[in-house]
């Protein structure tokens, strides 16, 4: 037992190692026992170090003199395990997805949508596929969010097949019940062999809740963004080929918009004399 | 009772489970016949479902109440609404048809029993008729439902889900309504604001419809028209305009194949690619490359593209063999110019010899260049590329 435990603890422990040369980023791991839990506490502790001293470098004075970002290039293949795949197979379904390298060495999400609903008697809509980025994690496994408030617009590149798909903002909330709201727009692709430049702002993108669109809205919020994702559920059975060049960032000066959708009262009183 | 029957008809396990006691015990008689009609079909049903473990007993109780549903020439029970439909689908299946057995079911019972039960079964059977697309079909049935009845008269009914059945039964009807795309009218408005009033949920749904319906409506740049025929060579015009260039001539040639039958090639190409392969170098070869797919709306186009390698390689590898201490060159080639797309009715390589041919006439430089067939037939189902030269 006591030897099953100490492999185990420097698997973890190679595994962090690994991870740790690899990037700045570590993997979720939960530790398997509390001796395991302290010995993880010193690779954390380093880790919050670096993270101070990259801090006290002010690594984000680049958005002074930048005003666009590209968050993940798909042109070397090394951001394509950043990012994992969701179908409806998850609940039954029988959709099927990939994330792969395209033959441009760019990335492409691809697969074949059914709408087909799981017999189980309780679903009723079923075909979706779905690409996330992964989640990023800090010292002592706390989440990691992007802050893009210096930003108002999304750019990506992307050449698609003339069907629409829909990106998707995940941001930290601060109660629980809130952990399934989501931000998304629609994407529109042309189809054909030509790239299309895309620009979607920040305010364009409106609140759901679990597939639900909301009655009250709220602008995203862009300081704490866990990741971004695309999703496939257009209720077409078919093929779908979605290619991706970059997906960035950047501040358009000439757009001023807060936010794209009313913020009516619920249920209007009038107003008394 | 009614609330029973209703969430029974969702769960038809749980119900067979739920009435086959009430069935078989002294409750019968004070039931009545409407009842014990109704649960012989879901025991009917339910029999259906789990003819695993069915034991001839229950085979035998089933036959027996299912007997006594045909037998009855008192049709006036609830539970004869599918029959009602199936009748009407035989006897015609249109608009008329199905408008005329709903006439009947209201016809039937002055306090419309079973009128939650009938909207979904008339739901189902309207994509079974075609008339999901119809919003005068919609408003009719939401006029089943009993008007004022439902309004809630004080704001604690409001607060606490006023005929919750017959309240999701409604929002059923708006959700395939926006399934298909339909915006609701007025007089849906009025339906609903005369059944349930104005703070029940189908009626913030249809506030919901109106409202995001409208923002959504026009935000496609790239629009498809709402009604597209199924002639491929229409299809195939509208396709080939969508993804090619703004100043691009759109060719459709009809011609007969070796296997005798009429068929066509439509193709695109821009005055700026035509020049392009005019320039084209001699030793680079061209590309047909193929089939991609374009989806409109709910329609799968299959296209072919005339290209070529990016020559921007052999410029680079003139520059290398010039200077030595040059960059290296890019192990992954950008792609090259797109020189035309076509679309043919039928995806052999006989019509794409055709095209050639056809393309040959307006561009005399491609009869000088290495053509090279990178076809790529699906053999069940893939994913094609584009520049996998």
């Amino acid at each position: 037992m006591l030897a099953l435990r100490i492999s185990s603890n420097s698997c973890i422990r190679r595994v962090l190692l690994n991870v740790a040369m690899k990037s700045t980023v570590i993997p979720c791991v939960h530790a398997a026992s509390f001796s395991g839990g302290l010995s993880n506490i010193g690779h954390h502790l380093g880790m919050l170090a670096r993270e101070m001293v990259d801090k006290a470098k002010c690594p984000n004075l680049d958005i002074m003199v930048n005003s666009s970002k590209k968050l993940w290039d798909f042109n070397d293949k090394g951001n394509l395990d950043k990012f994992v795949v969701a179908t409806d197979k998850e609940m039954g379904g029988k959709s099927e997805a990939e994330f792969i390298m395209s033959k441009n060495n760019k990335a492409l999400f691809c697969g074949h949508l059914t709408t087909e609903i799981p017999r189980d008697g309780v679903t009723e809509y079923s075909g979706y596929c779905t690409l996330k980025s992964k989640q990023l994690y800090k010292s002592f496994n706390r989440k990691l969010q992007m802050d893009l408030t210096p930003y108002n617009v999304v750019n990506m590149r992307v050449r698609g097949d003339g069907r629409s798909y829909m990106v998707n903002l995940l941001t930290e909330s601060f109660f629980s019940n809130n952990k399934d709201d989501m931000w998304n727009y629609f994407l529109f692709t042309r189809g054909g062999p030509y790239w299309q430049e895309l620009t979607i702002p920040f305010s364009k993108f409106f609140l759901t809740h679990r597939g639900r669109i909301q009655d009250r809205q709220a602008s995203v919020d862009l300081e704490r963004v866990n990741a971004i994702g695309l999703t496939m559920a257009d209720a077409v059975d078919g093929d779908f080929a979605l290619e991706i060049d970059y997906i960035g960032v950047s501040y358009d000066y000439t757009h001023t918009e807060e936010f794209a959708y009313e913020m009516y009262e619920r249920n209007p009183q009038p107003k008394r004399r | 009772m009614a609330s029973i029957i209703n969430s029974v008809k969702k769960i038809p396990i749980l119900y067979c489970r739920l009435l086959n006691p009430v069935l078989h015990s002294k409750f019968i008689p004070h039931l009545k016949c409407d009842i014990s009609k109704t649960s012989a079909l879901f025991i009917h049903q339910g029999c259906n479902l789990r003819q695993d473990h069915q034991t001839k007993e229950d085979d035998n109780r089933a036959k027996k109440y299912a007997e006594l549903l045909q037998n009855s020439t008192n049709r006036e029970s609830l539970i004869i609404q599918d029959n009602l439909f199936e009748d009407a689908y035989k006897k015609q299946p249109n608009k008329e048809s199905f408008e005329h057995a709903i006439n009947t079911f209201e016809g039937r019972d002055k306090r419309r029993r079973g009128h939650v039960q009938f909207m979904y079964t008339a739901l189902k059977w309207m994509k079974i008729f075609g008339l999901e697309k119809d919003i005068s079909v919609y408003n009719r049935l939401l006029h089943v439902f009993p008007k004022g009845e439902f309004i809630p008269e004080n704001f604690i009914q409001t607060m606490f889900n006023h005929f919750p059945e017959e309240q999701a039964c409604a929002i059923k009807i708006l959700q395939q309504m926006e399934d298909n795309g339909l915006m609701p009218n007025e007089e849906t408005k009025g339906v609903l604001l005369a059944v349930f009033g104005s703070k029940a949920h189908p009626m913030r749904k249809l506030q919901r419809m109106k409202y995001w319906f409208l923002k959504f409506r026009n935000i496609n740049p790239f629009p498809v028209p709402k009604d597209l025929s199924d002639d491929p060579v229409v299809l195939a015009e509208i396709g080939l305009k969508r993804i090619s260039e703004y100043d691009a001539k759109l060719d459709v040639f009809r011609y007969t194949n070796g296997a005798g039958h009429e068929t066509f090639i439509a193709q695109v190409q821009s005055p700026e690619q035509k020049e392009l392969l005019a320039e084209h170098p001699k030793y680079a070869p061209v590309y047909v490359e193929g089939s991609y797919n374009l989806w409109l709306r709910n329609k799968k186009l299959t296209y072919f593209v005339l290209r070529a390698d990016n020559v921007s390689i052999a410029h680079d590898v003139d520059a290398e063999m010039k200077d030595e201490e040059s960059t290296p060159v890019n192990p992954f080639p950008k792609e090259g110019p797109v020189f035309a797309i076509c679309m043919a009715g039928d995806d052999s390589q006989e019509s794409l010899r055709t095209w050639l041919t056809y393309l040959q006439e307006d561009n005399p430089n491609l009869g000088n260049l290495p053509v090279v067939f990178n076809i790529y037939q699906p053999p069940d189902r893939e994913v094609t590329l584009h520049g996998s030269s």
